[in-house]
């Protein structure tokens, strides 16, 4: 087994508490002094960061939200001036208000170097050459990944997401031997193969570093035997600072989470207590050595459950078992994260109010968004024409607002599948 | 191998430690960072047992020293060289250097440490009799410094050792510093102000401001943060570009 920071990553879990209690207090004291949402989040319960004295009493901090984040939007939440920042970056769009994070030098370090360990964990070495079909941009995903494959060495080709007959071209030319992309991308890559009848085992591709949306067993091993290559899953998340979180070793049991420089709780999105091992909730995050922008107890919606026992690898850190959906029932389409609420608020500023079904397939290799809306009076048109122009409209409005395309039905109530406002019929 | 946490330390109302936690690995040279009255001596006088604590507690290879007695504490193998040397000046250079064995009974190890001192630090040789008082101020450091050594310390805890000196003898201090930490496997923690120059000698550093840690980090990253470079590499620092 390799490690990418051995002393980090496999430290007696009595000296990673240590450092992990220090630099949550030294978070703690920076948030308080520095970010005014802390100080009045601490200050509402009473409580001062020196009142935190072991990692446990974490608990008794309330949690930032998303909403937090929207409300502090664009610069509340850094805790340096903008003078020290030196990169910024915007998850995807949940609802109507944006979110934008930021970067000292120190976190840029911090970060490559975070997400180096889950590309050396998967086996990446100097001597790969790795294809970043990861979106560059305003997503973290592109950079983080970029960075930390040049920091391991690696030659690195930064083809972007899209354009997937060039991406295959250049896989075959360039002999690509890391594909780094989401896991539909990889679908897509592959029916891309079969239609230009390229042999996909006859390529040099090995390993299949993976993220930015759940992987389920079913899709690991769909794109594993169909590419043949091992998939390593790993966890990001844009607001906290992009992929690098947790990530799977070779062991292929649950996804480490980097616990010298994060603290990862699980809890009852509901009760927001927190649970034990095994028991899925939402995962909730604080970091523990960011330096322009501190999260305490940050929920990320995403479900995922914890496991601590030892790891056959030899890290120390404990795990995440997988991720499997939001607690919001929001999906990612393309690496864009679509909620079920932003498409009702959408909705409702083109002044509609009726029931809506959000469904995802996938056609070929495409996802294709589905919209359907129920069929009521102020929904019905007389003229084919008059009706789609309304749903042009539409289309057009959520295209602005989601930032992918979607297709809108008007449908009669019964053609609704199941309850649910989301149907993720894709694999 | 020195664990300290959630320390708390008052001087009358005064609560100038809020928590500090820190920890030092064997060897290691770690620097404590922070302006005037952070609490960066009291953090090395609690740690010695000068100053007594209010709550928390400090571990030394796993045992508890927090309410321990200042002579056992240096026993167990921590040494402070104080703010401002503390040398006395009304006796011997010698006669100084004893003192700093007084908690040993090995008297002709004593004897062969003496030379040591005097080996490693020349000029103490040249001025063994002469009053400490008569000595210039770096010659005074390197005496306390030797002083410390003499209880044959593992942890050697220096509070501003360069303050007041001509940057050519803080030059010659900070050689000696690196020189006993590399050579003789010395754990260090070293208080200062001039943060480049202690950034410069240690592994890792703790910022401290107003009794607490706001920052932790490998001392060649926290040389990048800006922060750090503006509060406490001096009032006049200024990036080329600004």
């Amino acid at each position: 087994m390799t490690y990418f920071e051995p002393i980090l990553e496999t430290m007696p879990r009595k000296e990673l508490d240590v450092l992990r209690l220090e630099r949550l207090q030294s978070t703690l004291n920076r948030a308080y002094l520095n970010v005014a949402h802390y100080r009045r989040a601490f200050d509402s319960v009473n409580i001062l960061p020196e009142d935190i004295r072991s990692i446990d009493d974490l608990e008794s901090l309330p949690f930032t939200t998303r909403d937090d984040v929207e409300a502090n939007y664009p610069y509340d939440m850094f805790a340096v001036p903008l003078r020290e920042v030196v990169r910024m970056h915007s998850p995807s769009a949940k609802s109507s208000k944006p979110v934008v994070t930021g970067y000292t030098k120190n976190d840029l370090v911090h970060w490559a170097k975070l997400v180096a360990r889950y590309m050396v964990a998967a086996g990446v070495t100097k001597d790969d050459v790795v294809q970043v079909a990861f979106r560059y941009g305003l997503l973290s995903g592109g950079f983080g990944m970029h960075a930390a494959a040049e920091l391991v060495g690696a030659s690195v080709i930064p083809t972007g997401v899209g354009n997937t007959a060039e991406q295959i071209m250049i896989m075959q030319d360039y002999l690509t031997t890391v594909l780094v992309c989401t896991p539909r991308y990889a679908l897509v890559i592959m029916d891309g193969m079969k239609q230009k009848q390229v042999n996909p085992k006859a390529l040099r591709l090995r390993i299949g570093v993976m993220g930015g949306e759940p992987l389920s067993h079913e899709l690991r091993q769909e794109i594993e035997s169909g590419l043949g290559i091992e998939v390593f899953d790993n966890y990001g998340s844009s607001v906290v600072i992009g992929p690098g979180i947790a990530g799977e070793c070779q062991a292929h049991q649950g996804l480490h989470v980097y616990e010298d420089y994060f603290i990862a709780e699980v809890i009852d999105p509901y009760s927001l207590k927190r649970l034990e091992p095994g028991e899925r909730g939402e995962l909730v995050i604080t970091t523990l050595a960011r330096e322009a922008y501190p999260l305490i107890r940050y929920r990320t919606g995403d479900i995922t459950s914890v496991m601590k026992d030892k790891c056959p690898c030899g890290r120390t850190h404990m795990r995440l078992s997988g991720f499997y959906g939001r607690v919001d029932n929001s999906f990612k389409v393309k690496g864009v994260m679509v909620s079920p609420n932003r498409i009702e608020e959408i909705l409702a500023e083109q002044g509609i109010d009726t029931k809506f079904q959000a469904r995802v397939y996938t056609s070929g290799a495409r996802e294709i968004i589905e919209v359907l809306l129920e069929v009521k009076e102020g929904l019905f048109f007389d003229e084919m024409r008059a009706q789609e122009t309304f749903i042009e409209r539409i289309e057009r409005a959520m295209h602005a607002g989601l930032g992918v395309r979607v297709k809108v039905r008007i449908v009669p109530a019964k053609a609704f599948v199941g309850k649910g406002v989301v149907v993720d019929e894709r694999l | 191998m020195l664990v300290v946490s959630n320390l708390h330390t008052y001087y009358g109302r005064i609560h100038a430690l809020k928590g500090i936690s820190l920890h030092m690995k064997p060897m290691e040279v770690v620097a404590l960072i922070g302006g005037n009255g952070a609490g960066k001596s009291t953090v090395l006088k609690s740690i010695s047992g000068i100053v007594r604590s209010a709550s928390g507690s400090i571990t030394l290879n796993g045992d508890d020293i927090t309410h321990v007695s200042p002579e056992k504490i240096v026993m167990s193998g921590v040494s402070h060289v104080p703010e401002g040397r503390r040398i006395f000046p009304r006796l011997t250079v010698e006669d100084n250097l004893l003192l700093g064995a007084f908690t040993r009974k090995d008297y002709s190890e004593i004897k062969k440490d003496m030379a040591r001192m005097q080996e490693l630090f020349p000029v103490l040789a040249k001025r063994r009799k002469q009053y400490a008082g008569n000595l210039s101020g770096g010659e005074q450091q390197m005496l306390a410094i030797a002083r410390g050594l003499m209880s044959r310390p593992m942890l050697l805890l220096l509070d501003e050792p360069t303050m007041g000196l001509a940057p050519v003898v803080a030059k010659d201090i900070y050689r000696q510093i690196r020189y006993l930490n590399k050579e003789r496997g010395l754990g260090i923690l070293i208080v200062e102000q001039n943060a480049r120059v202690a950034l410069g000698l240690a592994d890792r550093g703790y910022i401290i401001e107003t009794g607490r840690i706001v920052l932790e980090g490998n001392a060649s990253e926290l040389r990048q943060s800006n922060e750090i470079k503006r509060a406490y590499l001096g009032k006049d620092y200024r990036e080329v570009w600004e």
